[in-house]
């Protein structure tokens, strides 16, 4: 590419007046001003005028579309090559590509127009953003550090460059850059004879910092020292108190253990208190009798002593039973939560089991039955639950005399319950008439959405996680209170309607929907990028460095988790075409719900409403491994990798497929996971007409070593599945991939037994109908084992 | 076991969708990371054993001054407050608050606190007013989006 030349004066006052033009917004006539340098420039190229091109058309258009934005990127892209002397064009195309939040390229090109030009402040703020967002500490304390040396009377510039500090782990040049700081600020102090300035949130923060930077390098005889002296200037008493106790209890001093009952009196529900009060105490089970009966109304103490006392001793008993007895005769209906951790203690169970008349007389009859109810099904016996709860069922009906509230709460339990025991359909039904004894009540709401759609009741689910923002006027009709639960994010609510879909088959909402909590969990990472100027600003700097390192592993959730999965399995069942689902799901789709919806999606908002667009896109498996990489960095985990081994195999990348074997192995998969791995590769490798024969020797080779049960290479693929896949979901998933689904359902039904939970039933029963196959033998068997099951 | 402690960065994203799961007013996570990084100590949630958070209070500072309201005090809002629906009528919700309250009084020399709850919360209203020591200032009309009115409550924070 040749280099910029200079401009003539003509050229020059023209770029000067488009970038007057650009500055305050007026992307017309800046666009007619370089464009008119382009054009009078064919023969030497202007990167400048590139770049700043790039800018106005992504400006113009409220919504830059596909063409635009490659029109924008080969603009920034060769207006920085032609004009790579110039920090103009550098600093250009790093605003383009921060608005494209694409940081890493963003950070690249500021760093270069910092290099060429240190002093703009503008490029060095923004800089030190990039840097933080992307976690080059050293570069952000590099660029805080000469902020500093042009503000050094800006607050926020010593605040900033203390963050970076201790974010780069410098913690010894915190403590110097906070002594530093206090005297400067001692100066102002003198002059302004304000008593706030000592006050201030970020002095008290710097100092509390450089606490905790003492403590970081091991020190903390000298920290406490240092947290004494600084005592008066603190605000937040409570992490001051915190921190000297935990520091008294490395130092070995005796008062450590008062000051944690001082904790105690402060906030006694902080259960990490007592944790290290008990720690310090010779006697934890008497400390712990001490504050119980210093607090009676307090619950805490009285679980910990529970949880030290041997459950058999007559000591357990007899305080148990008082708890226990005394909460009941609350007659509170949700007594039961409280007492939900002992239920994994068989001793616990049968004490209940031997005072059932007790508990009886002390409170009325509706607490008693849900509580009871609740004792059977958490020791699996749950048709006695259902019993239970049941013979109180009449207080549920209108006349029944009973407040509203107390309707709701047995309904919410019996929902429970029904759950517990398989029956989705009336645990739906239930809450269908809990929320609506208190239509006003939105948690009630919430619990009949999930259960609408773990019943794969969608146009229930969907009308009803709909409702409160049609009625409270944040949405007109389903196709706008879609868009608000989005963007309001509420992922737990939009990964149930994934999964519904899922269950139904419905393969392009489910992708459509799993999409949509990928998009939500990657807002949650970059909106963080304006609080590295807030942060700083606001001077509450221990939050936003918890902030920081806390993002490392915002995508560390379960939520994510459960989309990856349904996004992966979606790619690859419909790119693999283990079976032409898109086909049999024009069919399914024909629901009302969808019709209905169809009238009022604006499609200028949500160009694909419906997934449909995604489900057909050509790059899906590489999506899907992309997905699976993020969730691959905070989540390394067996199934994980053998998700990723799936999408290989796809993909027909057998190395990479045999790689995530090796790798699902070391983190600890089990021995059937890893035979349906080795399986799933091999019948890859069986299928794969193209594959190169130096790279099918060099996997058969691999593949013994890896999946060492059996012999997988020579064996007959039928024969060794059954043989080595020996978890019943697994060789399900293992015979469907490999379409070995004769006498499936059959077979299927001879393991029904291995099948503990409702869940895994149910996953058992979806493994078929992906399957294709008749699950009529599956679900006859079914039913006689779980006879209160719905979803069949 | 219920745990009541601080809300911290990492509790940010369950409290939004606890917030989702119990009322009509919602945010954006945006915005809860802004509202703890602002007043980081006026936040608390309830854990149980799981580790989910089963309620939570977000608490801040009014930041302008007409929010501080004629007497110019400095004056402390509870932004946000539920408790899931089964862990009710235990004293969560009241621990939260009154966690939060010296908090705020600490970290910020509130002197007051106020808060906004709709005129048919009949369960919110009796715990500020009988649990906490909230009065009624006045009734604003059509406070939520639903065109409901809200009480505005308002307690003097002491030492
Ligand atoms: C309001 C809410 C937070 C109360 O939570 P909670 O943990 O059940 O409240 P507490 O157990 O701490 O109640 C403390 C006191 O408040 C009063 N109170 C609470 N709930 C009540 C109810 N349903 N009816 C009557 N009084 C009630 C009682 O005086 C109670 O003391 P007591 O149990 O010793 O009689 C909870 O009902 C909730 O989350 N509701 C939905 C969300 C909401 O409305 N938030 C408030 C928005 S302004």
């Amino acid at each position: 590419m040749p280099k910029s030349q200079p401009l003539n004066s003509k050229d020059s006052s023209a770029f000067q007046r488009a970038l007057i033009h650009y500055e305050k917004k007026e992307y017309e006539q800046s666009l007619a001003e370089v464009e008119g340098i382009i054009e009078r420039r064919k023969d030497r190229l202007h990167g400048e005028s590139f770049c700043l091109k790039s800018l106005l058309l992504y400006h113009l258009k409220k919504e830059p579309d596909a063409e635009t934005l490659k029109e924008c990127d080969e603009l920034t892209a060769k207006g920085s090559e032609i004009d790579s002397e110039s920090h103009v064009a550098w600093h250009m195309a790093g605003i383009y590509y921060k608005l494209r939040t694409e940081y890493r390229k963003a950070l690249k090109a500021y760093m270069s127009s910092y290099q060429l030009n240190p002093d703009n402040s503008n490029v060095y703020q923004d800089l030190a953003m990039l840097a933080a967002q992307l976690r080059d500490f050293p570069t952000l304390v590099d660029v805080r550090r000469k902020a500093l040396t042009q503000h050094m009377n800006q607050r926020m510039s010593w605040a900033a460059l203390i963050a970076a500090l201790f974010l780069d782990k410098k913690y010894t040049e915190v403590e110097n850059t906070v002594e530093l700081y206090d005297r400067v600020m001692e100066v102002e102090r003198k002059q302004v004879k304000d008593p706030k300035v000592d006050d201030r949130v970020e002095r008290s923060e710097c100092l509390m910092l450089k606490a905790e930077a003492i403590v970081a390098q091991n020190k903390p005889k000298r920290a406490l020292n240092y947290l004494y002296t600084i005592e008066p200037n603190v605000r937040d008493k409570l992490a001051w108190c915190e921190l000297e106790a935990k520091l008294l209890v490395e130092v070995n001093k005796p008062e450590a253990k008062k000051r944690y009952l001082l904790l105690i009196q402060r906030n006694p529900s902080d259960v990490e208190y007592y944790k290290q009060a008990m720690k310090l105490s010779e006697d934890p089970v008497g400390l712990l009798k001490e504050l119980s009966a210093a607090n009676p109304k307090e619950l805490t103490p009285c679980f910990l002593l529970l949880n030290e006392l041997d459950s058999t001793s007559p000591e357990f008993t007899e305080l148990f039973m008082k708890t226990l007895l005394s909460q009941l005769s609350r007659n509170v209906l949700t007594t039961f939560v409280l007492f939900k951790d002992f239920y994994s203690d068989p001793a616990v169970i049968k004490l209940i089991d031997d005072n059932i008349a007790q508990l009886k007389d002390s409170c009325d009859e509706v607490p008693f039955a849900v509580f009871i109810a609740y004792h059977y099904s958490y020791s699996n016996r749950h048709s006695d639950a259902l019993t239970a709860i049941e013979d109180v069922k009449p207080i549920a009906d209108a006349d029944a005399g009973t407040d509203v509230d107390t309707q709701a709460d047995y309904l919410l339990a019996y929902s429970h319950i029904l759950t517990r025991a398989g029956d989705l359909a009336a645990a739906q039904a239930a809450l269908a008439k809990a929320s609506g004894k208190l239509p006003g009540d939105v948690y009630l709401n919430t619990k009949y959405t999930a259960a609408c759609f773990k019943n794969s009741d969608v146009s229930a689910g969907y009308k009803a996680a709909f409702r409160f923002y049609i009625q409270g006027k944040h949405a007109k009709d389903d196709a706008e209170a879609m868009n608000y639960i989005t963007s309001i994010e509420s992922v737990n609510t939009v990964i149930n309607m994934a999964s519904a879909h899922m269950i139904r088959q419905e393969y392009s909402l489910a992708l459509k929907r799993a999409l949509n909590v990928i998009d939500i969990f990657n807002i949650y990472q970059r909106e963080q990028y304006d609080f590295h100027f807030f942060g700083p600003r606001k001077g509450t700097l221990r939050t936003y460095i918890n902030m920081v390192e806390w993002e490392q592993s915002v995508y560390d959730h379960d939520v994510y988790a459960r989309a990856v999965d349904i996004v992966s399995t979606v790619w690859v069942t419909i790119n693999a075409k283990y079976l032409d689902v898109v086909g049999e799901e024009n069919t399914t789709l024909g629901n009302s719900w969808r019709k209905e919806m169809l009238e009022k999606v604006d499609t200028k908002t949500d160009s694909d409403p419906f997934g449909v667009a995604a489900l057909e896109s050509p790059d899906g498996l590489s999506r899907a491994v992309d997905v699976l990489k993020t969730l691959e960095k905070v989540r390394p985990t067996p199934l994980v990798y053998l998700k990723e081994l799936e999408v290989y195999a796809a993909q027909k990348k057998h190395v990479l497929a045999t790689q995530s074997l090796k790798k699902a192995k070391e983190r600890g998969a089990t021995n059937s996971q890893i035979a349906m791995g080795a399986c799933i590769i091999r019948h890859a490798l069986d299928t794969d007409d193209h594959v190169p024969d130096i790279i099918k020797q060099m996997q058969l080779k691999l593949l013994p070593t890896i999946a060492t049960e059996g012999d997988v290479l020579n064996d007959e693929l039928l024969q060794y599945t059954n043989s080595f896949v020996t978890n019943v979901l697994d060789w399900l998933k293992t015979r469907r991939i490999l379409r070995l689904t004769e006498n499936l359902s059959t077979e299927a039904a001879e393991k029904i037994e291995e099948l503990v939970t409702e869940e895994d039933l149910e996953s058992a029963y979806q493994e078929l109908r992906i399957s294709g196959v008749d699950t009529e033998p599956f679900v006859k068997t079914s039913k006689e084992l779980w006879p209160r099951v719905s979803f069949f | 076991m219920i745990d009541i402690r601080p809300a911290q960065v990492a509790d940010l994203q369950s409290i939004q969708q606890a917030n989702i799961a119990n009322l009509p007013e919602n945010y954006v996570f945006k915005f809860i990371l802004y509202h703890n990084i602002s007043w980081p100590q006026g936040s608390f949630v309830a854990t149980n054993s799981d580790n989910q958070i089963v309620g939570y209070v977000l608490g801040k500072m009014e930041d302008d001054e007409a929010e501080n309201g004629k007497d110019n005090r400095l004056s402390a809002h509870i932004t946000s407050i539920a408790v899931n629906r089964e862990y009710r009528r235990q004293g969560l919700a009241r621990r939260l608050l009154q966690q939060s309250l010296k908090s705020l009084r600490e970290n910020y020399r509130a002197e007051a606190v106020s808060l906004h709850v709709r005129e048919s919360n009949q369960a919110a209203f009796k715990l500020y007013r009988d649990g906490l020591g909230f009065e009624v200032k006045e009734l604003t009309k059509s406070y939520y989006a639903d065109g409901e009115d809200a009480y505005s409550m308002v307690k003097t924070l002491t030492d």
